[in-house]
């Protein structure tokens, strides 16, 4: 494990303990990508606000992380992200969701923030490179369902594409990400370095 | 090449790239979250497309807003006189509240209901693998998906009941934790009239469900199931704190 993970597993062991000081050194460290995350499905700093309190405060009450499936910010980010689909749908702000090809392609184009580490820049340009190479088509149904927060389902009736079709091109999606973001790595550069 | 063994398997690889976005359909969810458990090949899967997910998540930058303070948010995550990782239960609305919403936003309603599934199914996947503690509260899901006259309900994905026959059972999925002196109550509410209170339960698990309590009403004149936080030591005639609320299943 590297040094980071390892510095995150043993924040997570001080939070279980009930440490106040070790949840908030990982709100500081995470806290600002799961609101940003928030936030563009939300389309609503409250609710985001909101969002993010709940992924920390399933974690202050025992957060269910396993080491073995990934890195904490991952699996942050995925519960972040499945908290505001969750709240996208119960809020009944669909109105507010990333609903054009004009939206999602912002995404992919959008340039690093000017609070963009290094590291993070550099992964977060891989992955719009990634996304732009994908064809529009499947591009499409992956940023619907991840930052519109809509099911397959929903995602079939916008686009008048058969289920079968959305999924399909949902999963060629991913292996095709997954292959082009194969060599980046959830951890800074410098954690891999020898010491 | 592709083998027949990889064309059987693909819708499932299928399913859990679904999963990984958290774009399935409950029933989807459930049946994925089941195979899950039996399939090796399946959890490598997720894993990778959950970290594919991750790094389109990181793509969410937005200089023009900024994450709250700590200080700003930790009110509302550690209890001031707090020992440890408990906190009080969240003030919600109350279970006619929440009731009147949902009449309000009838589109919403399955969107609802299958998201209250989902978020306990998906917040479960990281636990699901090998020898979890998870391991008997999803056999019980899996089982119950598997029973025809047993419905899985998600209480806005804080918990889940499983309602087999006359019985139903509960799975906490993040229940918040109840503050000293208080018991959670299960209730049943009918079609038509008030809810009826169905057990107390001093402790809730994500590991195990709880034991069987007797439905007072058949299954089919009920409309949902709510957990309501109560004062210990009294049998609550109405729910005065409700916490999570679930549409019953067709």
């Amino acid at each position: 494990m590297k040094p980071a993970a390892l510095e995150d597993a043993a924040l997570l062991a001080r939070v279980a303990e009930g440490d106040e000081a070790a949840i908030e050194s990982i709100y500081e460290r995470y806290g600002g990508a799961c609101f940003a995350l928030a936030r563009r499905i939300l389309n609503d700093t409250q609710l985001a606000e909101d969002v993010v309190q709940q992924v920390f405060l399933a974690m202050w009450q025992g957060s269910g992380y396993d080491s073995r499936r990934g890195a904490v910010s991952t699996w942050l980010l995925s519960v972040t992200h499945h908290k505001a689909v969750d709240a996208v749908r119960r809020e009944g702000t669909r109105r507010k969701r990333l609903a054009g090809e004009q939206a999602l392609l912002e995404i992919a184009a959008a340039g690093p923030g000017p609070d963009d580490e290094v590291w993070a820049h550099l992964r977060a340009q891989r992955t719009r490179d990634a996304l732009r190479v994908l064809p529009a088509e499947q591009r499409e149904v992956v940023l619907l369902a991840y930052y519109g927060g809509y099911t397959q389902r929903e995602i079939a009736d916008l686009t008048g594409l058969p289920l079968g079709t959305v999924k399909s091109r949902t999963l060629t999606a991913l292996r095709r990400l997954r292959e082009q973001l194969g060599g980046i790595s959830e951890t800074r550069p410098e954690e891999g370095r020898p010491a | 090449m592709t083998t027949h063994r990889d064309a059987e398997h693909e819708p499932w690889e299928e399913l859990a790239a679904g999963y990984a976005l958290h774009a399935l359909e409950p029933d989807e969810e459930m049946t994925f979250s089941a195979h899950l458990e039996t399939c090796a090949r399946c959890r490598e899967v997720l894993d990778e497309h959950a970290l594919v997910a991750a790094q389109l998540g990181a793509l969410a930058q937005d200089s023009d807003a900024h994450a709250p303070s700590w200080r700003s948010i930790r009110s509302g995550i550690v209890a001031p006189d707090a020992e440890g990782p408990a906190v009080s239960p969240p003030a919600i609305a109350s279970l006619e509240e929440q009731r009147a919403v949902r009449r309000r936003q009838p589109r919403l309603l399955a969107a609802a209901a299958g998201v209250a599934l989902l978020t306990g199914a998906a917040l479960a996947v990281w636990q699901f693998s090998g020898s979890s503690p998870q391991s008997g509260a999803a056999a019980a899901i899996a089982s119950c998906h598997d029973t025809p006259a047993c419905h899985v309900i998600g209480l806005d994905g804080k918990a889940v009941v499983l309602a087999d026959g006359d019985q139903a059972r509960v799975i906490s999925r993040g229940l918040p934790a109840r503050s000293t002196g208080h018991v959670y109550a299960l209730w049943q509410m009918p079609t038509h009239g008030r809810p009826v209170l169905l057990t107390v339960l001093d402790s809730l698990s994500e590991a195990e469900a709880s034991p069987p309590a007797g439905l007072v009403l058949p299954y089919r004149d009920t409309s949902a199931f709510a957990l309501s936080v109560e004062p210990a030591g009294a049998r609550p005639s109405q729910p005065t704190q409700v916490v999570a609320v679930g549409n019953a299943t067709a």
